[in-house]
């Protein structure tokens, strides 16, 4: 009654302003810093020249990065960038920025995820893909790997260790196989082109825990180039559970001895003293 | 006659053994003869008021049946006298013990936040954990150049670490904790901080006495730099998160698994003691990466 409807409302909206600072500076300030995950760029068609390649966060996340000059078969490392979508544009190597881009694509990063924004294909249907990299633990004792089609020179072709254990089958040009969990170890990978042609030879030790990604290209002298990029890497065994490292001296003693003993005492006096008092009142 | 000899019986019987048989109808009667046990005879009738009235045949078989009812009134007398106290026993142990845990968690406390140390002093933590310095080299052709030599040492400025660094092992399918109690440890089978994947470093959140090394390990935040000293060379990470977990839910695969740049994961205790255990039961996970 003594607080007038207005100023109740003025505080409400108050209380309301307030909260919804507390909440945003509570929130956003984590959520904006949680966030990272990882892009690397390719250039893997064969015919298309060396390209400038321009990365730029829609957000200004960022600042806006070139790499000048990337010719075909480059693929970079990964670059670990905020959550949020990008654009990743091609010009033609020395292009100035304000020209049109030959080609452009968006990449969302999600937290802790990883991708590929490889330019595909023949010039004349050139396109820029993003693939998705699963750079997940395998199981334990285990490698990943999986095959980036980029030969025109062989549209298709198979991979497999010189032992014949098939890796893939039937890759057609401008795809990616998906991982496929193999033995880790040393391996002569083969490269086949299954319409006949000079097989490729790869030797590389895969690590246990790791993830690879070969990258078939097209060779100057006309054959194939097997090339083994390393996705994740890691090394040793995998530890179980997590490690004990404390000894709880800074942590307050248990109270529930002592609570133990006190309650044990309580009981015994208080037990005693109501048996007496009533043996007192008997008695009188 | 019969009633005389029931009286007789009662009389003895009560002085015996001061409870009433099967025959405790007739015993206004034999009144006369209570004198001799009069202490008893209140209970008497009011426990067995309905009991039928013993037919003359009673006499010889009455001593028998007296002495079974005997013990059930006897606790029954025990158990009422005993109540009260017990009753008073039970309550004054439950106030005391409660009361007690209750004051001692209290005193506890405001001790046990350790947390305001570091925000007393400094500001804000710089931020942006470690995304605009990693684009400074050219990612194209770069060939990752590896620290030689084995990490010796870390420095963690913002929380007053500066420990050399033991090798750990995996012992049992687990990692060892360090030995002592006042150095870090590093995962030696596995990635060496500043190579390419997860680098592990574990040590101690206290001792038995009181603080270890890795104490104050809660207060890092995204943003804040780390030092790991490689045959004469330092490698910087950058903190960019911690989390908390459950032991029994401990992330293998984010902790330990593949990485595509070089990273480092710290490894420490906290969340509830257990006391019978004598164990912590989360362990804090601080990741970094270089940079």
């Amino acid at each position: 009654m003594f607080i007038r409807t207005p100023h109740v409302r003025r505080l409400s909206s108050a209380a309301a302003v307030l909260a919804a600072v507390a909440v945003s500076t509570l929130f956003a300030a984590p959520a904006r810093a949680a966030g990272d995950g990882y892009v690397r760029l390719a250039h893997l068609s064969p015919d298309t020249p060396a390209v400038d390649v321009y990365l730029r966060s829609t957000t200004n996340a960022i600042k806006p990065q070139t790499f000048k000059g990337v010719g075909y078969g480059a693929m970079s490392d990964y670059l670990r960038l905020p959550t949020g979508t990008y654009q990743v544009a091609m010009r033609k190597a020395g292009a100035p920025a304000s020209t049109k881009p030959v080609i452009t694509t968006q990449v969302g990063v999600q937290t802790g995820g990883a991708y590929t924004v490889a330019g595909v294909g023949r010039f004349a249907d050139l396109g820029l893909r993003v693939l998705t990299d699963d750079l997940k633990l395998p199981d334990p004792g285990k490698s990943k790997v999986r095959i980036i089609q980029a030969s025109v020179k062989a549209p298709v072709l198979n991979v497999a260790g010189k032992n014949g254990k098939t890796i893939a089958d039937g890759v057609p040009f401008a795809t990616t196989t998906a991982y496929r969990e193999v033995n880790p170890g040393k391996w002569s990978v083969q490269v086949v082109p299954t319409g006949g042609g000079k097989t490729s030879v790869l030797p590389c030790t895969l690590g246990a825990g790791s993830v690879y990604s070969l990258v078939v290209l097209d060779d100057k002298a006309g054959g194939l180039k097997p090339e083994l990029h390393v996705d994740a890497e890691r090394q040793g065994t995998v530890p179980l559970g997590g490690v004990a490292t404390g000894d709880g001296g800074t942590q307050p003693a248990s109270p529930m001895p002592t609570a133990l003993l006190l309650a044990s005492l309580a009981a015994v006096v208080t037990g005693g003293l109501v048996v007496l008092l009533r043996r007192r009142l008997r008695a009188v | 006659m019969p009633d005389r000899a029931d009286a007789a019986a009662d009389y003895v019987a009560v002085g015996v053994a001061s409870v009433p048989g099967a025959l405790s109808w007739p015993r206004r009667r034999a009144s006369v003869c209570v004198r001799a046990a009069p202490v008893e005879t209140a209970p008497v009738r009011e426990v067995f008021p309905l009991r039928a009235p013993a037919p003359g045949s009673g006499s010889s078989g009455t001593a028998e049946p007296r002495e079974k009812p005997d013990h059930p009134v006897r606790n029954r007398g025990l158990w009422r006298r005993a109540a009260l106290p017990a009753l008073a026993a039970a309550l004054a142990a439950f106030v005391v013990g409660t009361t007690y845990v209750a004051v001692a968690n209290r005193t506890d406390r405001p001790e046990a936040g350790p947390d305001l140390g570091r925000w007393a002093a400094t500001g804000q933590p710089a931020e942006g954990a470690g995304t605009a310095g990693r684009a400074a080299g050219d990612p194209f052709g770069s060939a990752s150049v590896d620290a030689p030599g084995e990490p010796t040492r870390i420095r963690i400025k913002t929380i007053g670490v500066d420990s050399p660094l033991e090798t750990l092992h995996v012992v049992k399918g687990t990692l060892e904790p360090p030995h002592r109690f006042d150095r870090a440890g590093w995962y030696a089978d596995g990635t060496a901080p500043g190579d390419t994947g997860p680098a592990v470093i574990a040590g101690h959140v206290d001792s038995k006495a009181g603080p270890a090394v890795f104490y104050r390990l809660r207060e890092l935040v995204p943003g804040d730099k780390l030092e790991v000293l490689r045959g004469g060379t330092v490698v910087t990470f950058t903190v960019t998160r911690t989390a908390w977990y459950p032991k029994t839910a401990f992330p293998t695969g984010a902790v330990y698994g593949p990485t595509p740049d070089r990273q480092l994961r710290l490894i420490t205790c906290g969340g509830v003691f257990n006391h019978a255990l004598r164990s912590y039961r989360d362990n804090l996970v601080v990741y970094a990466v270089a940079g």
